[in-house]
């Protein structure tokens, strides 16, 4: 009983890794339409700068802070310089526009921190776990799961169940009757890419933390599986994003102890995808705006 | 055209012949870029030192030793790449090669229908002195790896054994070994696992473990996976002893695990205080030149080179058939991993296996294990 407790604490903390990873995606194409691929590097930054932080400073809270403001801003530059002049091309012209940025800031983190990636020289947190009924628990993937969860129904009910969350999703359908009401769609956009790159960064730094490592390629593999969750959980959508994560961690966990002489993890995310598209083209929930 | 001019294009053109010969050009294919930069590092570091050395004593043959260094980011395109142009140009003498066993394999070949010397230091695929005479290896057949790491597991008494390993050749090759020793020494196999050369998160790996709760268990990766694993099974409460392969053995992995590798076990690499004088003056060296991360690549490496200036000058020629049968006839040589006793009629080389245990943060030599 205990080693099926453990697939499915592992296979939710994983789907929680997973929401926090892709929450700051998630909220940037549901207000603004755009698939910011980019947003990996934007995780891997976030991680690489509370890590080198950290280890100048002895302080993981210094750390932190840098990371997420310095991600807020290079998101909103990301935005400003890349994206805003694109607003009106077809999608696929910021698909590739941020293809290319994720590759040029994935080269720009091997020359920059090395190939072999950066460790904390001091760090407490990544072999404390809690014991919960036979259960380790590490206390950083617990951490990243209550933030995620936090994070994402928070953010679900602001985007859906607010004024203001409804004025932004306006922008997004209708910008010039969002402008007359009074909604200034320059600040939403903006505020989108900053909230967003500051999710990412504050995921960046916990998974760092969690594995005591970051690479430059620290955010290809979350970089696919954000796009998958993205469109499970119905383009944009804040729950369905939670649900698609948790039920992505599920499978993985729980595919891997059984299937992985046949097939490997990410092989078993992918399926997953494919089966529910088949079943359900929309995803788990419906599209915002 | 007046006597004065002839006599002064004569002197121009001997002289470019002179230097055009003067150099002996050795060339090194290792990942310089990519996930794998820690071991180029210290290849690159370690045959710069080799290079820097024969030259200081006079060179070879009367020549210099030039070294020319080739990245290929562990990308078996790459390698090809690189290994085309250079058995087009030609201008090497020999090729050696530190990297991982993907673009040593896809390289091979190449070299071998060339028939110029290719020398791998570290990858070990089975497939790659299978291309034919013009290739040897200098570290250990993944297999033997695999089979010395089941004696050693069996000789410490443990009887139940769980298997993880990185899903690639070098994973494949090594746990090949392993299992048919296994058989062999009746050492029982409790469990196998694989994962992706990308994967960091092992939870359901710990959960199986801890399930199958052997005796120990052997792992087969790279320090940037390897690591994140160690620290996830001790974190997840698994506290048996855990044995590793060479490519964990090495700075960044200690540094990514922290006190969590502290006992492990690794097999066939060398830790600084290996036992061997000259070994040790060179680590010394090789930390100056801040390329001390993978010291057992790095020994490899410089190993060839004393390999091949021991050929060349028992040849007397930089020939390639000759010296390729001078490598294959080395016998009892010394060098800076202990002493070489010869190849074997497949080209593999016969050598100690030393085992290292991290102890405080550090690895220590602990004993060392005969072919």
């Amino acid at each position: 009983m205990i080693y099926y407790a453990d697939l499915l604490v592992n296979g939710l903390a994983l789907g929680c890794l997973y929401a926090m990873a892709s929450v700051g995606l998630t909220l940037i194409y549901g207000l603004l339409r755009i698939l910011h691929i980019a947003h990996a590097g934007v995780f891997t930054l976030g991680a690489m700068i509370g890590i080198s932080l950290t280890n100048l400073t002895s302080s993981l809270v210094i750390g932190f802070t840098g990371a997420i403001c310095l991600s807020m801003i290079a998101g909103c530059l990301m935005y400003r310089i890349f994206y805003e002049r694109i607003l009106r091309e077809p999608p696929h012209v910021a698909v590739l526009i941020s293809i290319g940025l994720l590759i040029v800031m994935e080269d720009s983190f091997r020359i920059i921190f090395g190939e072999e990636g950066i460790t904390l020289h001091n760090n407490p947190f990544y072999l404390k776990t809690v014991d919960v009924a036979g259960i380790q628990l590490n206390v950083v993937f617990l951490a990243l799961a209550a933030i995620a969860v936090i994070t994402l129904t928070g953010l679900a009910y602001f985007v859906n169940g607010t004024r203001v969350g409804i004025a932004w999703r306006a922008t997004v359908s209708k910008p010039l009757i969002a402008t007359s009401f009074g909604v200034d769609v320059i600040k939403v956009r903006y505020l989108a890419f900053g909230i967003g790159s500051m999710l990412a960064a504050i995921a960046g730094v916990m998974v760092a933390v969690m594995n005591n490592l970051v690479e430059p390629s620290f955010g290809s593999v979350v970089s696919y599986k954000s796009l998958a969750i993205i469109v499970l959980g119905g383009l944009g959508n804040m729950n369905g994003a939670l649900l698609a994560s948790l039920c992505l961690g599920l499978a993985e966990s729980f595919g891997t102890a059984f299937f992985d002489s046949y097939l490997d993890r990410n092989a078993i995310a992918a399926l997953v995808l494919i089966v529910v598209l088949m079943a359900r083209p929309s995803g788990f929930g419906r599209g915002t705006a | 055209m007046t006597l004065k001019s002839f006599f002064a294009s004569a002197i121009c053109f001997i002289s470019l012949l002179s230097s055009a010969s003067a150099d002996i050009l050795i060339g090194l294919q290792t990942p310089l870029t990519g996930p794998a930069a820690t071991l180029g590092k210290s290849a690159k570091g370690a045959a710069e030192i080799a290079v820097d050395r024969i030259n200081a004593s006079g060179g070879l043959l009367g020549q210099k030793l030039v070294l020319q260094i080739y990245d290929d980011q562990i990308q078996g395109a790459q390698a090809i790449s690189i290994a085309n142009q250079v058995t087009s140009d030609r201008k090497l003498t020999a090729m050696i090669a530190s990297s991982y066993s993907e673009p040593t394999r896809a390289a091979a070949t190449i070299y071998q229908s060339a028939k110029m010397l290719y020398l791998a230091a570290t990858a070990s695929h089975p497939d790659i002195t299978k291309a034919g005479n013009f290739v040897f290896r200098g570290s250990h057949l993944g297999e033997s790896q695999g089979e010395q790491a089941a004696a050693y597991m069996k000789k410490q008494g443990y009887k139940k054994l769980s298997i993880v390993k990185v899903d690639n050749d070098f994973g494949a090759s090594v746990i090949n070994g392993l299992k048919d020793r296994a058989k062999q020494i009746d050492l029982g196999i409790a469990s196998e696992y694989a994962f992706s050369m990308s994967d960091r998160q092992f939870g359901t790996l710990v959960a199986n473990i801890k399930r199958d709760a052997p005796d120990v268990v052997y792992i087969c990766a790279f320090e940037f996976n390897g690591g994140p694993l160690v620290a996830q099974l001790r974190a997840g409460g698994f506290t048996g002893p855990l044995v590793a392969c060479q490519s964990m053995g090495n700075q960044v992995f200690l540094q990514i695990t922290g006190p969590a590798s502290e006992g492990i076990a690794v097999i066939d690499t060398r830790a600084p205080d290996y036992p061997n004088p000259a070994f040790q003056d060179f680590f010394k060296e090789l930390k100056a030149r801040g390329a001390e991360a993978s010291p057992d690549g790095a020994s490899s490496t410089y190993a060839f080179f004393e390999i091949l200036a021991d050929a060349i000058k028992r040849t007397g020629s930089t020939d390639p058939e000759r010296l390729r049968d001078a490598v294959a006839a080395t016998k009892e040589l010394p060098t800076i991993r202990g002493v070489l006793h010869g190849f074997t009629a497949g080209r593999e080389v016969l050598q100690e296996y030393p085992v290292l245990k991290a102890q405080n943060g550090k690895f220590a030599h602990v004993e060392s294990l005969e072919p």
